[in-house]
């Protein structure tokens, strides 16, 4: 983490509360509101597995700290993923520091400071503490960019402010699946989806376990899709990409058991490619019968360039010894007679 | 214009509903001050009345404001810096001085870039993704430019130039502003080995009309059919000013060309096209016609990303478009080059003399087009054989 200067508002804030800590008590976890989440930097669904198993095995070495609301009633500044842990274990009296001290921003802008000091923030903390520091907080912009974006480690300037923003108002089933491995981007673009437009989205990628890369390449080729169709003049419906996932073959070749995962994503990808790309996936489609008709032999390494651009097709070969060379040479002569090739060499 | 208005206009803009030329009015006027005194500068602050203006030491802090708060780009716009251009104004085309440039016929071009940006909004410009800078910039240290022209025509006599000025900015969309056609419209006119060409959308030709320019400047206008004017050449002259315009030109004795470029594919482009190249030809009689270009859509992925966000109504990006080598994305090969061959042909039945050639396109797709692959020098050197 990057040390913010001197001056700045939130050293300055850490500095003036650092003292205003009184002696450990055990507090009963049913006197602690653990729904009042001012000042929770975790998520309340970060996964905590990990703290459920050191908790188990040491109880809370670290104790929480919490703010008196009412005579009897407290709830957490630092600790609420711990208070957690307690909860699911069944721990019933938690160590806690009493925080006398009142300011609220005070008191967040050191539990975040706790917070950065002993681990990485997800992306999603980071979009939820700056929309914090400006809704709750009532923060100016500037504030956020100069003092606090730094210290989370995000460039400070209004795109990404926008964007963190932005993320930290996604709908919460977003959220959590950006827990998972769906890209931040996306999960922007998606918002824009209907809901039920994006669960449908959110189910072929947990269906298909995809990665990053091919959660691009098919929430691109969908969200195109859609875009073609409102364009066409259909109206945009709830069930349109599932229309469109049942008119390209998807939907069957997610039935087919007798493929593997994989090769069913690769399919049904392919044919929501042949919608969005007709003319390319016709071509591509003649080029390989062709090609198939020329019977290569699977030393000879024979391509067209990539998307057709260019005319000049790449063809390398290998061989072990002069008889191999021989064989090579004979076969390149016999496809350079052959009608398919002229074929191919038309398509280019 | 408020902001608000101004929201309402692009609203009305990106869905169609109007159509016409916007003259660029700024909300505020920065001036450098090593042009403060600079003719453009007077030009441009004399016809901005109410218009508050700074004068500033350097630029630099106006980097650093966009770079910090990331206006929107129609925001951007609204501030226009009166600039010194510190660099040269005169460079190859970037079809020339791109490192894929091998790959392409090039016609042997030059720019000079007078001004950066552009306050029309085509969905599809290229300076989107393209301007580190943006705001809207005008070079005021027109001494210099015309220096840099001087001392080059005359290191090389016996090359001859064809230079452009519409590279990061329409040649005369701001010429009522800055009058910068007058400097150099009279500059070339007295040149014996050079010819300049403004390339346009708008209709602003009025400055033009009085000039003595010898046949040495070219007023070409990008051309589409009305069909893709109006839903994404936003803000931009319509295609009947446009004629109108270069009817007028034409009486005054400019030779003029067109840029068919980009040709867009999409549903009755076919009659879009055909109607286009009728209306050119009864506008503008074949003589008078020094070239017509043609090219195809292409963009990179980030632009293409800006386009569907910033134009959602657009249909440009969601045309059959592929990555090519050079790393932007056109329409499929077998796509672009049967439009190409098309519209050459329509051409062909109006003027069969009349010079066509393609721009920022690769050997295979001039052979296949024009059956001949010229090299760079024969291809410059027929352009210029067009206007002198």
């Amino acid at each position: 983490m990057t040390a913010c200067s001197e001056g700045c508002e939130y050293s300055k804030l850490s500095r003036m509360f650092e003292q205003s800590v009184d002696a450990v008590k055990m507090i009963a976890a049913e006197r602690i509101d653990s729904e009042d989440r001012l000042f929770a930097v975790s998520l309340p669904w970060s996964p905590i597995d990990q703290l459920n198993r050191s908790v188990g095995k040491t109880g809370i070495l670290s104790p929480l700290h919490v703010q008196k609301t009412t005579d009897d009633q407290f709830r957490i500044v630092m600790g609420f993923r711990r208070y957690l842990s307690c909860q699911i274990l069944g721990i019933g009296n938690i160590p806690c520091f009493v925080r006398e001290q009142e300011d609220e921003l005070a008191l967040f802008v050191e539990a975040l400071e706790d917070n950065l000091a002993t681990r990485g923030l997800h992306l999603l903390e980071k979009a939820h503490v700056l929309l914090k520091l400006r809704r709750d907080f009532k923060l100016e912009d500037q504030t956020l960019m100069e003092d606090f974006m730094p210290q989370l480690e995000i460039r400070a300037d209004r795109f990404h402010l926008d964007r963190y923003l932005d993320l930290a108002q996604l709908p919460e089933s977003m959220q959590r699946s950006l827990l998972d491995p769906l890209e931040p981007d996306i999960a922007l673009k998606l918002s824009k989806w209907q809901d039920q437009e994006q669960d449908f989205f959110l189910g072929i990628t947990s269906r298909f376990q995809l990665g990053k890369n091919k959660q691009k390449q098919l929430f691109g080729v969908l969200d195109e899709l859609r875009a073609l169709k409102r364009q066409a003049g259909s109206p945009l419906e709830a069930k349109g990409l599932e229309r469109i996932w049942h008119e390209c073959g998807a939907a069957d070749i997610e039935r087919d058991e007798s493929l593997s995962l994989p090769e069913r994503f690769s399919r049904a990808f392919e044919g929501l490619r042949r919608l969005r790309f007709p003319s390319l996936t016709k071509h591509e489609r003649r080029y390989e019968e062709l090609k198939a008709a020329l019977k290569i032999p699977p030393q000879i390494h024979f391509a067209a360039p990539p998307y057709f651009e260019g005319d000049r097709i790449d063809v390398s070969f290998s061989f072990g010894d002069s008889a191999e060379l021989l064989k090579v040479a004979a076969k390149l002569e016999a496809m350079a007679q052959q009608d398919e090739l002229k074929e191919i060499l038309k398509l280019l | 214009m408020n902001s608000k208005k101004s929201s309402s206009y692009y609203k009305l803009m990106s869905q169609g509903i109007v159509n016409q030329m916007k003259p660029y009015r700024p909300e505020q006027v920065f001036v450098e001050r090593t042009v403060e005194s600079s003719p453009i500068t007077k030009n441009v602050l004399d016809r901005l009345p109410g218009v508050p203006i700074q004068v500033i030491d350097s630029t630099e802090f106006l980097l650093e404001r966009s770079q910090r708060w990331n206006p929107t780009i129609p925001r951007s716009k609204k501030t226009l810096i009166l600039a010194h251009h510190k660099g040269n104004f005169f460079k190859p085309c970037p079809g020339k001085r791109t490192p894929n440039g091998r790959q392409r016929v090039c016609c042997n071009y030059f720019v000079i870039n007078y001004a950066s940006n552009c306050h029309m909004e085509c969905s599809y410009c290229y300076l989107q993704s393209y301007l580190n800078f943006p705001y809207m910039t005008i070079y005021a240290n027109e001494a210099d430019l015309v220096l840099e022209l001087e001392t080059a025509f005359a290191q090389s006599p016996h090359e001859f130039f064809r230079i452009g000025t519409g590279e990061l900015a329409d040649s005369l969309a701001l010429d009522p502003l800055t009058g910068y056609s007058t400097v150099l419209v009279e500059f070339f006119a007295r040149q014996s080995n050079a010819v300049l060409e403004f390339k346009t959308k708008s209709d602003c030709v009025e400055n033009l009309l009085g000039l003595e320019h010898q046949g040495k400047t070219v007023v070409s206008w990008s051309m589409n059919p009305r069909y893709v004017q109006e839903r994404e050449e936003h803000k931009t002259a319509s295609i009947s000013q446009r004629f109108k315009a270069a009817g007028e030109c034409v009486r005054a004795g400019y030779p003029v060309g067109f840029h068919l470029d980009p040709l867009i594919c999409y549903p009755g482009w076919e009659t879009g096209y055909r109607d286009l190249i009728e209306e050119i030809f009864q506008t503008v009689p074949a003589a008078s016609i020094a070239w017509i270009s043609l090219g195809s859509l292409r963009m990179t992925s980030q632009l293409k990303e800006i386009i569907r966000r910033r134009f959602p109504n657009s249909f440009l990006p969601l045309g059959e478009l592929v990555p090519n080598p050079d790393g932007k994305m056109r329409y499929f090969k077998p796509l672009r080059v049967g439009m190409y061959r098309q519209v050459l042909e329509w051409i062909r039945e109006k003027s069969p003399t009349t010079h066509v050639y393609a721009c920022m396109e690769g050997p295979g797709v001039w052979r296949e087009v024009f059956q001949r692959v010229p090299t760079e020098a024969e291809l410059g050197q027929e352009l210029i054989q067009c206007v002198v």
